[in-house]
């Protein structure tokens, strides 16, 4: 590098570090107003970030659950084995099947009496169960509609004599988690406006208190850059404060919660709530707390400035 | 050289800071502005120094239009300019070395040259040894010379000084003009907006007088050259 892109490079690394220190100046003479606006950030920005470490968790949790919609197919009692085992091969083929289980009369009878707490033999007579087909439908392509579709398919087929659908809990339940997924975005939105517009206000405090100084930097040849470079520094670091903060109240809150979050996934045979992505979400939580108390700041900042060289234009 | 081609200057409002004036000063020259309060005289300086636009007609600074210079540049045409001002305009909360360093680290100066400039600077106003005091601990005589030394410590081609003996006695005054002087014998142009009439008697230098907005005596200043 040439001696005059390193005076460059030093020039600027001197600035920024001005920056960072005249920022740092200007926080501690703010005191307590910075620490209230930065643990308002924190807490404003902890709510989303929780929802979506709750949201993880249920999605972990309970992937080992067995949520694929079944269509129950009671087979005629005549029907026989061939003509059940070709029914089967047809189905199979069906891209909308995922598996196909065939529970004969005999060994669901033998489930019943293990169910009912007694000798299968006990049973007199005719076995009054049917085969049964059981159809599982491929989850990531389940429609209310298309269910139905296949259901009347298997109605139609002569071996069948009636057809159970149990598979619409989990559209709606699917349909649960993407309204959930949205308005976490929805949260996450507004809230980041929230975040910008408390930083903005914080910093505009900060610009108010300092306008002597910015009034003889900009007499003296100080640039807009130079005059908002410290602000943006001060608006990034509330930032990054309350971001730091939210990550504390997540953490405070998942220690909190393992327990109950844990007998729930149970009841409904999940696993263990694991703490996915924890690293992942306090990333998340410090980079979009600095660029949101960047951006808060350069509007906070801008507004005030603005009035300085209003005549200018 | 700067010079005023039918410059008003009309503010919100309506109030009229200037009217058609035609003016010239030369490089190096010692131009006092005189005139009462709202003469006009403020609003000139401002002009020159870019703090304001001119409503009508053009000023040019060496060879540069004002009218045409764009909002980003500002900042880097008035770091050519010192200003000195009559309330000081000092920073409180910093020292007199850090209120003279002001300019130099705007202007990006490395930490060795600052020191070494600013010493300079405030050897020449004579507070050397109250560098490390804050302003508040000085005499208002005292904090004008730092005004001062911060006006001069980027070592501009111009000084702009608004009222700089307006809260000053006699004595002290002279002072102050004495310094203003010195800077001008080694080249610098110095406009200095006055009230007080007697400051302008008797002095060789060129005196403009403003009267409502309008130039009505221009001593035409002689250049130092």
């Amino acid at each position: 590098m040439s001696e005059q892109g390193l005076a460059r490079w030093r020039r600027l690394g001197r600035e920024h570090l001005r920056a960072a220190r005249e920022a740092w100046t200007l926080l501690r003479g703010t005191g307590m107003r910075s620490v209230l606006g930065a643990s308002a950030i924190g807490f404003v920005m902890a709510l989303p970030a929780l929802l979506f470490v709750v949201g993880e968790w249920a999605q972990v949790g309970l992937a080992g659950v067995d949520m694929r919609p079944t269509l129950t197919a009671f087979l005629r009692d005549d029907a026989a084995a061939d003509v059940r085992d070709a029914l089967c091969e047809r189905l199979t083929l069906d891209g909308e099947v995922a598996r196909i289980t065939l529970i004969e009369a005999k060994s669901a009878l033998a489930e019943f009496a293990a169910a009912a707490n007694m000798e299968a033999a006990a049973f007199t007579g005719d076995n009054p169960l049917p085969d049964v087909l059981e159809v599982e439908v491929e989850r990531a392509t389940w429609r209310r509609d298309r269910g139905a579709a296949l259901a009347l398919r298997l109605q139609q087929e002569p071996l069948v004599a009636a057809v159970y659908r149990a598979g619409d809990w989990v559209e709606r339940l699917d349909a649960l988690v993407a309204f959930g997924h949205r308005m976490l975005w929805v949260f996450a939105v507004v809230i980041g406006v929230g975040v910008l517009l408390l930083v903005g206000n914080v910093v505009g405090g900060l610009v108010n208190q300092c306008v002597d100084e910015i009034e003889v930097r900009a007499l003296v040849g100080a640039t807009a850059g130079f005059i908002r470079r410290p602000f943006l520094y001060a608006g990034a670091v509330c930032g990054v404060a309350g971001a730091a903060l939210a990550c504390a109240l997540v953490a405070l809150a998942m220690t909190t919660l393992s327990d109950s979050a844990e007998r729930v996934l149970e009841a409904y045979g999940g696993g263990e709530p694991v703490a996915p992505g924890t690293f992942a979400v306090a990333v998340g939580l410090l980079v979009g707390g600095l660029v949101l108390g960047w951006s808060g700041a350069w509007l906070g900042c801008s507004g005030n400035l603005r009035r300085f060289e209003a005549h200018l234009d | 050289m700067i010079e005023f081609a039918g410059v008003t200057k009309i503010y919100a409002g309506g109030n009229r800071g200037l009217r058609e004036v035609d003016l010239a000063i030369a490089p190096g020259a010692f131009c006092l502005l005189c005139g009462h309060s709202g003469a006009g005289k403020t609003t000139l300086l401002r002009l020159i120094a870019l703090l304001e636009r001119a409503t009508a007609g053009h000023i040019v600074v060496d060879g540069l239009n004002l009218d045409r210079v764009p909002r980003e540049e500002v900042p880097f045409y008035r770091r050519r300019i010192g200003m000195v001002f009559q309330d000081h305009r000092l920073l409180t909360q910093r020292t007199v070395f850090d209120n003279v360093a002001l300019p130099l680290v705007v202007a990006g100066v490395g930490a060795t040259e600052i020191r070494k400039r600013v010493r300079a600077a405030l050897d020449k106003v004579d507070l050397l040894a109250r560098e490390r005091a804050l302003p508040h601990t000085l005499s208002t005589g005292e904090q004008q010379r730092v005004g001062i030394a911060r006006a001069v410590v980027n070592r501009p081609a111009m000084l702009l000084a608004d009222e700089p003996t307006g809260n000053l006695d006699r004595v002290h005054a002279r002072d102050i003009l004495r310094l203003f002087d010195q800077f001008n014998q080694v080249g610098v142009t110095v406009v200095i907006a006055t009230h007080d009439p007697t400051l302008c008697e008797g002095r060789e230098h060129a005196v403009v007088e403003l009267r409502d907005g309008a130039l009505v005596a221009d001593g035409r200043p002689q250049s130092a050259a």
